[in-house]
């Protein structure tokens, strides 16, 4: 879905077009989600803060101005809050350990040798490092976007990605 | 292990792999869907910031092409009309013709001269005329010089190393004004004042035309003063400077034939002369040499008859003699008097053609002084004006319909489709 189409979903939902929401949903939630139980192991906790996501951008979606930001970038940026203030609230010690076969439960087929082989570089990565990927890769979010939601420059943005990269090259080798 | 392929799109992939839905997606979408509301009143609509951006991009860009085309266009006009055009006058033929046209309309005595002249550059000849006018063994000189003058004006360049300047400005403007016929007024005021004469006035309600003369010397002065009559916009001038060096030079090289034609000519009537007062003194001691005999035998005494015969016979003969020396003197008197009349005749001509291209080298110095000058004088509208102050307003026009456009496209989208709440 390019911007376009996506804010034209956007304002047709802000003047009460569920069905322009329902498609936003259907574009979003597979990143949303994907991103969310990356970052958090837990699939249902992941559910639960993916649904208060959406609930918090139905229920603040008047408010939403396109300022050179899309709407996805907007939504991950809840999101992102919202699992701040879950890890705030002390609750780190509920994630668990997912297996592979837990990630493999996708709408994708087994696992490949290269998923498997990136899972495990990733783990070798900072958190900050795994974030950015998965906001990038997951997520497929801009540079410009990466940049907006974790509140840095559009140069830091790329070099952070670039770096993260090149540490995941290294762990590879 | 390595990754199969760059590590850019291992990592797309294996992102594509992590997208996935929860395991209550549909009821999920429901219970949020069961929260869209519909706002009361307006909605803040979404601008599409990258169309509005694109529009002024490119006007702004259209603005920029056509402000700097109409700037450069501008400036070549300028450049084009204030340009003072230096005409080579080496080939001749045009400012030769253009001048011996001015001074033959002036009445001059230089005129029959002045076609004589062009007679000579047009034929790179002599000619029959002329020919017969230096007809004489002594103007053999002369004839050359004009011979000389024809090659030089036509066709052959003037030598680089004379570099004098004899420069015939003119001047012509063109001034745009709603007030004609003051304008028009100043401008005859103007010349006057300059010591210059105004040769045509034509005033109508809503043009004007005006050509004059002025000094050289008032030629800034006056072009600075026509200028401030109205703004830089509605004036344009156009000044254009011949170099009139061919026709001084041939006016000089006129002045000299006619020099050495003079010359030749008095120096013949003088060699006339001593060869006439040569001849008439042999003559007449010949004739005075008969007469003595014819005294001397007339004065001798003799009783003879046969001798008072001879004597007779002999101041017969003697004074046929002397009759004979008297007609010879006679007729070389004669002869002398045609000879001299003719020679004094062309001496005359000589000299006259001398002052005449002395006036014509006068007259060419004088059209070198003065300046011949145009004016045009247009009414112009209130439009036309706006247009000169504003050149691309059309530009303007342009950006207030997209403004107009883009505003009505904004304002359209913010009207809120006002549905009621359902609940």
């Amino acid at each position: 879905m390019d911007i376009r189409e996506e804010l034209q979903l956007v304002a047709r939902a802000q003047a009460g077009d569920k069905e322009a929401f329902a498609l936003l949903w259907d574009a979003l939630t597979p990143k949303l989600y994907g991103y969310l139980v990356n970052q958090l192991r837990h699939k249902d906790l992941a559910e639960d803060i993916c649904q208060e996501t959406w609930l918090k951008a139905a229920g603040h979606l008047h408010t939403f101005k396109n300022k050179g930001v899309r709407f996805s970038a907007w939504i991950f940026a809840i999101a992102r809050n919202e699992c701040r203030q879950h890890w705030r609230g002390g609750n780190k010690e509920v994630m668990v350990d997912m297996t592979t076969e837990d990630f493999a439960d996708s709408i994708h087929s087994t696992p490949s040798t290269d998923y498997l082989l990136v899972e495990s570089t990733l783990a070798k990565l900072s958190a900050e490092e795994k974030e950015i990927i998965e906001l990038r890769y997951i997520a497929d979010l801009s540079f410009k976007e990466i940049a907006s939601i974790l509140e840095i420059s559009m140069v830091a943005a790329r070099v952070r990605i670039h770096r993260a990269l090149s540490h995941a090259r290294m762990a590879i080798k | 292990m390595l990754l199969k392929g760059p590590l850019d799109k291992q990592f797309k992939n294996w992102g594509k792999h992590k997208q996935t839905l929860p395991t209550a997606s549909a009821e999920m979408k429901e219970r949020i869907l069961q929260h869209i509301k519909t706002p009361v009143g307006s909605v803040a609509v979404v601008k599409p910031y990258r169309l509005v951006w694109g529009t002024l991009s490119g006007v702004l860009a259209v603005l920029v092409l056509f402000v700097g085309a109409n700037l450069l266009k501008q400036k070549n006009l300028a450049t084009t009309n204030q340009q003072n055009m230096y005409l080579d006058c080496a080939g001749g033929e045009i400012c030769s013709s253009d001048f011996a046209v001015e001074n033959y309309e002036a009445g001059s005595a230089a005129a029959p001269m002045a076609a004589t002249s062009v007679s000579l550059k047009a034929d790179a000849e002599v000619s029959p005329s002329a020919k017969l006018a230096l007809q004489d063994v002594g103007a053999d000189r002369a004839i050359n010089a004009m011979g000389t003058t024809a090659n030089m004006v036509e066709g052959t360049e003037i030598s680089v190393s004379d570099t004098r300047e004899f420069l015939k400005y003119t001047y012509q403007a063109n001034i745009k004004t709603r007030k004609v016929a003051e304008i028009s007024n100043r401008l005859q005021t103007i010349v006057r004042g300059y010591g210059g004469r105004v040769d045509i006035i034509s005033v109508w309600e809503k043009s004007g035309y005006i050509t004059f003369v002025i000094p050289k010397a008032s030629l800034e002065g006056f072009k600075n003063e026509t200028k401030g009559l109205v703004n830089a916009r509605f004036f344009t001038e156009n000044i254009q400077a011949q170099n009139l060096l061919p026709e001084k030079i041939s006016k000089e090289n006129s002045i000299d034939a006619a020099i050495v034609g003079v010359d030749s000519y008095v120096g013949e009537l003088k060699m006339l002369t001593e060869q006439h007062v040569q001849s008439i003194a042999s003559l007449e001691k010949k004739r005075n040499a008969v007469s003595a005999n014819i005294y001397k035998l007339s004065r001798e005494v003799s009783t003879s008859s046969i001798r008072q015969e001879q004597i007779k016979k002999e101041i017969a003969g003697l004074n046929n003699a002397k009759a004979s020396w008297q007609r010879q003197i006679n007729a070389e008197h004669e002869q002398y008097a045609a000879s001299k009349s003719y020679l004094d005749e062309r001496i005359a001509m000589a000299k006259s053609q001398l002052e005449s291209s002395k006036q014509q080298d006068v007259a060419l110095q004088e059209a070198v002084e003065t300046v011949r000058g145009s004016i045009q004088i247009s009414w112009v509208s209130r439009v036309d004006i706006f247009k000169a102050y504003v050149p691309f307003y059309w530009i303007l026009v342009v950006l207030v319909v997209c403004s107009v456009v883009l505003l009505i496209n904004y304002f359209s989208r913010r009207r809120a489709i006002n549905i009621e709440s359902k609940n």
